[in-house]
């Protein structure tokens, strides 16, 4: 059946993109913490930039990016060198990276041409960028104008300087939603802690980021190791991309599996998915790595304590197994397919010891402690998982549960005599039996 | 269970709670006119005394008050209410706030005897969820660091962050209440905890942090725009305070209105004579712990005023007056304010 109103003269089924998609549709699935992230590797990739000569323990001293926020506006500025004009007129600003665009900075973390329009669409209705390279411009945007347009294109015009060679972003007529998060403290506070852990490995290079006036403090990934511990380390090179893998512990294992848990308590551990030094997933306890990945065991509270960190470094970025909201990773990369399963071969060391241990918890306990904390990005010699050997017990440590009800005025009382306001009512048995123990038995 | 404060203390007797009560009061009233209480119902602790009550329904005008009792206490309550528009509720505060119809917007100010706690958590977290537009809520609670320092843990816990003051107020609030003017240095031992000048400041905002982001994550509207635009509601924070009578307490809080400012009574911050910091704009920090004065002193003190502070504190010493610079500088702020009680014969 044909249409006669269809022109099928040039056999063409149309396929143009539309700037709705744009503008409404692929900032769905993106977080707003993770557009800020875009903009954020942009004055990383702008330091690395200007900093390609630069040797030493901190090449990136002296950089920083500033953030702040409020209910009326976004704003983020840094001293990274700017964009120039030239790049701006024909690449930056383009939608996707164009084919013969140059080469960016080595081992760099900007990838798809994307973050600095998405994260503008996501925040607000109006934007203005200004750079000040090799000369000062300004990029206005107002997104329900530029949409009406059929032209893509955004105009510029010279600019006073902002004082550095850097670039400043800034969002207002914030989008619904957008506004109400930045005035909300705890969303700025946990920015804050998101940008410590996931731009770890950059701040201590000396890089600096403030979010709000608050400057984000330096989080060291550190390992535990001693005598009978040390955390297991591969590295090896697959198809110009260098790999490493470091796991082990990271904090005390537990004696038993706590029935109830707060994000808090379990925040560190897990794997760590690292693409040149950007993390890309911290403390997963999913399917998205191992877990529970091709019939795998699935994570257990019986694990924290333990944590893997698999980083992933190429000069090319596009050969990192990442997506482009840099919070997931590209499963289906043979790469990361290939990585996984010497992720899972350390991890089914650890699991196997958790059990062994679970056998002679004192003597596992022992052995474990009196250890000192490695920086995870400081172990470089390869070396299998190392934990402590525990002798065969011949007879098993037999376990029991006390399950019993009181009232609650009467659990609230013992918290209350603890002063620990937040102990599971749990922890206040155990609590009570250990000094049962103490004080009847001496033990 | 430790007994009832109103056992312990006469609630108008204390000054430093007096001159809080006061400046909440103040503030209510300088926003009546614009916001217009007439359907609000007050909700509060009146204990025995109803202090607070009883400067709702004279200062405020509002003629529904419920306050809610423990069930024994419920009846000596009832009869010391001193208006017949107070109601006692003898419940339980969460379980009377779970069964609210919300039908009303609410000026509540939840005054609890002891420290932060889950029950306290639930029952602001069922408030702000529940209540309308233009409800205000305010809490207090003991604020000594000691008192959130655990006395016993389980050896696992020892020297973790869950170990000190700041850790059980984080574990309690949620981990993004904590403000990083707040953390403690990195210890190499054990981990740090908030000093004991600034915990009564630290547990404030972490309130007033879990206050704003339970309303802003609730994703409830005000209303719409004329071009179709969700306004949001908010917790816009208005109180913030601490004071000293004996034991340390902090009270915060604020109003659960709309998103935007423009036309929005609780913003005009000088007609509501609300003073904000600059960085973070939450309220300035009153720090409310007056000596109490003899009406010698008060008398000789109110004869130098009104003055420049540095006039009066000179004025007040030509006077002979025996007070340090740091107690006469706090006359000199809250004078109006500071009560003189004295016995007299009824």
């Amino acid at each position: 059946m044909t249409d006669s109103n269809v022109s099928t003269s040039d056999k063409k089924v149309r396929a143009s993109p539309t700037k709705d998609f744009f503008v409404k549709m692929i900032t769905r699935d993106i977080a707003l913490e993770d557009c800020i992230f875009d903009l954020l590797d942009n004055a990383i990739d702008g330091a690395h930039r200007q900093a390609a000569t630069k040797d030493g323990n901190e090449p990136l001293k002296g950089y920083w990016a500033e953030i702040a926020f409020d209910k009326n506006q976004f704003r983020i500025t840094d001293n990274c060198g700017g964009i120039r004009l030239s790049d701006a007129i024909d690449y930056a600003f383009h939608f996707g990276r164009r084919p013969d665009s140059p080469t960016d900075v080595e081992g760099g973390i900007g990838l798809y041409g994307i973050g600095m329009k998405r994260a503008i669409f996501k925040i607000g209705g109006n934007a203005e960028v200004v750079s000040d390279a090799d000369t000062c411009f300004k990029v206005s945007v107002d997104v329900e104008e530029w949409s009406k347009k059929d032209d893509w294109d955004f105009e510029y015009e010279s600019s006073e300087s902002i004082g550095e060679k850097g670039t400043r972003i800034t969002i207002t007529n914030l989008n619904a939603g957008i506004d109400t998060a930045f005035s909300d403290p705890v969303f700025r506070n946990d920015l804050l802690k998101l940008i410590a852990r996931d731009y770890a490995f950059f701040i201590d290079k000396g890089f600096s980021v403030k979010v709000c006036g608050h400057q984000a403090p330096s989080y060291k990934y550190q390992m535990k190791s001693s005598g009978d511990i040390a955390p297991a380390f591969e590295a090896y090179e697959d198809d110009g991309v260098v790999v490493r893998i470091v796991a082990g512990l990271v904090d005390d294992l537990p004696d038993d599996v706590p029935d109830e848990l707060t994000p808090d308590k379990v925040d560190r551990f897990g794997w760590y998915v690292v693409c040149n030094d950007r993390v890309v997933l911290a403390a997963d306890k999913s399917e998205k790595t191992i877990w529970g990945d091709d019939g795998y065991k699935v994570w257990h509270p019986q694990y924290n304590g333990f944590a893997g960190f698999v980083f992933f470094d190429g000069k090319d970025q596009r050969k990192l197994p990442w997506t482009t909201t840099k919070r997931q990773v590209d499963d289906s990369s043979p790469l990361y397919r290939r990585a996984l399963t010497k992720m899972k071969a350390v991890t089914s060391d650890f699991s196997a010891y958790t059990n062994r241990r679970k056998a002679d918890l004192d003597a596992a306990k022992e052995a474990e402690k009196g250890s000192t904390q490695v920086d995870v990005y400081r172990v470089e010699k390869p070396q299998p998982l190392k934990l402590p050997t525990l002798s065969k017990t011949s007879e098993k440590a037999q376990f029991a549960n006390i399950m019993y009800r009181r009232p609650l005025n009467e659990i609230s009382e013992i918290r209350d005599h603890l002063g620990s306001r937040a102990m599971s009512y749990r922890d206040i048995g155990i609590y009570t039996f250990e000094y049962f123990r103490k004080m009847e038995l001496g033990k | 269970m430790t007994s009832p404060s109103f056992e312990r203390i006469d609630y108008q007797l204390r000054y430093n709670k007096h001159i809080e009560r006061k400046l909440v009061f103040d503030v209510l009233a300088r926003a009546m006119p614009s916001v217009g209480f007439d359907r609000h119902c007050y909700l509060g602790f009146g204990s025995m005394w109803f202090s607070d009550f009883r400067l709702a329904h004279r200062v405020l005008g509002l003629n529904s008050m419920i306050s809610m009792e423990r069930e024994e206490y419920s009846k000596r309550a009832n009869f010391n209410r001193p208006y017949r528009c107070i109601q006692v509720e003898g419940v339980n505060s969460t379980e009377y706030l779970r069964s609210l119809k919300w039908d009303s917007p609410f000026i509540s100010w939840l005054d609890y005897d002891g420290c932060l706690e889950q029950s306290v958590v639930e029952d602001l977290g069922i408030f702000l969820d529940g209540c309308l537009p233009n409800s205000v809520l305010l809490l207090s609670v003991n604020a000594k660091r000691s008192n959130y320092r655990p006395k016993g843990m389980r050896n696992e816990d020892v020297g973790k962050r869950i170990a000190t003051a700041l850790g059980q107020v984080e574990a309690l609030l949620g981990a993004g209440v904590v403000s990083p003017k707040f953390e403690p240095p990195k210890a190499e031992t054990a981990h740090g905890d908030v000093s004991e000048e600034q915990f009564a400041e630290f547990l404030a905002e972490a309130l007033i942090a879990f206050l704003a982001h339970r309303v802003a994550s609730s994703g409830r509207k005000f209303g719409v725009t004329a071009d179709g635009k969700d306004i949001p509601l908010r917790f816009l924070p208005l109180f913030n305070s601490c004071h000293k009578d004996g034991v340390e307490m902090v009270t915060v809080g604020g109003v659960v209105c709309s998103g935007v400012d423009e036309g929005n009574p609780w913003c005009n911050d000088t007609a509501l004579s609300i003073e904000r910091n600059t960085s973070d704009k939450l309220p300035r920090h009153h720090r409310l712990d007056l000596v109490p004065l003899t009406l010698k002193e008060k008398l000789t003190l109110d004869s130098c005023l009104p003055h420049g502070e540095m006039e009066f504190m000179a004025d007040a010493k030509e006077k002979g007056i025996g007070l340090d610079d740091s107690e006469l500088s706090k006359y000199w702020r809250y004078y109006g304010h500071f009560p003189v009680f004295f016995e007299a014969p009824i």
